[in-house]
């Protein structure tokens, strides 16, 4: 496994705390930026598209949050640069998987995977493995 | 006063009631009457049939008829529309529900999730024998379950509004009293101080619960979002028809551009201090408020703190307590 890049995108402190220290456990993990909103983490990304910057490999998304929630981030990225998903793998994380979350899931075609929190460490590993392990 | 159903069904009635001896008589005449069709010949056929003088009462015949077809028709009509309101009203009702629900199990697992996550630390750290890292987490597992009784107050508290009418009587409230129980109970004397300038009156009859829930959210939000020493201010102000209570903080603040979703249900406004709140705390005050017929508003500029008022009306109710002894401090 090639050494990754992670962007965690969570208002919740106490998730961005858990999952930052769970990531550091996982040895292919080269670099964790915690965005505590998806409007911040938003500019990075676009910041970083102007400037032809390499963008994170993995983000993790939060679904719930104030100002712009997971959903409504996917939808910027979608219409401000093409095929994202090509070099970047998202992730959407939530507490509970609410019906209405499921569906506007299957609707988008960015988040390749849509897990519950808290994230379990073999799981994660797993998923992460079945994306980046072909290459 | 009819509506225009009625009215319409009742005129119907009416031309139809002139319409109909007219066509009787022109039928008759025609059949019966041997004679020349003449005005004359019509009015003899009339004068030796008497029966045409009874036809000459249908219009008002008629037109009673029709006035009773369109008052049913107008009540039915009144009790379809009553009835797709109800409808409405049901459908929005569930929406309402569907989102608590949705908010409610999100953020109560939310708690469940952050405890469970913190807890797995706790345990991987205690095996490593890192006792500072241990406690880093116990405190921050602390604030956690403190969040999460908040939380669970203030959904327990929403869904009690609807039943408060019923469930509580009204009491005579004293305001200062009041704030400073919430401070006990809530032990948050040492984390805010509250000071009343202006004090017209002092004591309300409302239902305790709205008085006690209303403090409490002002003062938590006072505390949670701040980058001071927490302080507020409390005016007691006697309005005409009306009394008036300003809560003012040094919080924060919210932006002008977030002002209109203050008090939004289950909307969380964004802050530099990464506070996590649940959304409900001032829908909260707004429907406990509007639920005695007050109305609350804010007003703020970022850094500059937040200023809320609650008017409560005094005439045509029995909310307040005007006389000047009850107003007197206890």
């Amino acid at each position: 496994m090639r050494p990754l890049d992670f962007f965690i995108i969570d208002d919740s402190e106490v998730n961005n705390y858990y999952t930052e220290d769970l990531l550091d456990e996982i040895d292919f993990v080269q670099s964790v930026a915690v965005f505590t909103n998806a409007i911040d983490a938003l500019k990075e990304i676009t910041d970083r598209h102007a400037a032809k910057s390499k963008q994170p490999d993995l983000i993790l998304l939060d679904v719930r949050m104030p100002e712009m929630d997971g959903f409504e981030f996917l939808e910027e990225i979608d219409q401000q640069i093409d095929n994202f998903q090509d070099h970047t793998k998202i992730f959407l994380l939530t507490s509970s998987k609410h019906r209405h979350d499921l569906e506007s899931y299957k609707k988008q075609q960015l988040a390749s995977e849509f897990l519950n929190k808290p994230l379990e460490k073999n799981q994660l590993i797993a998923k992460i493995n079945n994306h980046f392990l072909e290459e | 006063m009819k509506n225009n159903i009625t009215i319409k069904y009742t005129l119907i009635g009416f031309v139809f009631g002139l319409l109909f001896p007219i066509v009787a008589i022109l039928i008759d005449c025609c059949l019966y009457n041997d004679d020349a069709f003449t005005l004359n010949s019509i009015v003899n056929r009339i004068n030796t049939n008497p029966i045409h003088y009874i036809i000459f009462c249908a219009p008002l015949v008629l037109g009673f008829v029709f006035y009773f077809i369109g008052t049913v028709i107008e009540k039915l009509e009144l009790s379809n529309s009553n009835l797709n309101r109800i409808n409405i009203d049901l459908m929005d009702s569930n929406k309402t529900l569907d989102t608590f629900n949705y908010h409610i199990s999100h953020d109560l697992k939310t708690v469940l999730n952050n405890s469970s996550a913190l807890a797995s630390m706790v345990k991987k750290y205690n095996d490593k024998g890192d006792k500072d890292k241990v406690n880093e987490i116990i405190e921050k597992l602390t604030r956690v379950t403190r969040n999460g009784t908040e939380t669970v107050q203030s959904f327990l508290s929403l869904g009690r509004i609807n039943t408060l009418h019923r469930t509580e009587k009204k009491v005579k409230t004293n305001i200062p009293k009041e704030v400073k129980k919430v401070l006990e109970i809530n032990e948050l004397e040492d984390l805010i101080t509250i000071s009343f300038n202006q004090m017209d009156f002092e004591t309300l009859i409302v239902y305790s619960q709205l008085v006690e829930s209303v403090f409490l959210n002002f003062i938590t939000n006072t505390i949670k979002y701040n980058i001071n020493k927490p302080s507020a201010t409390i005016d007691l102000i006697k309005g005409s028809n009306c009394r008036i209570i300003k809560y003012k903080d040094n919080g924060i603040g919210v932006s002008e551009e977030n002002m209109g979703k203050l008090f939004e249900p289950f909307v969380r406004l964004e802050n530099n201090l990464n506070k996590e709140g649940n959304g409900v705390g001032l829908y909260l005050v707004k429907r406990l408020v509007n639920s005695i017929g007050g109305e609350v508003s804010a007003s703020s500029k970022l850094g500059e703190g937040l200023e809320f008022t609650i008017t409560l009306p005094t005439m045509k109710s029995n909310y307040i307590q005007s006389s000047a002894s009850e107003m007197k401090i206890g």
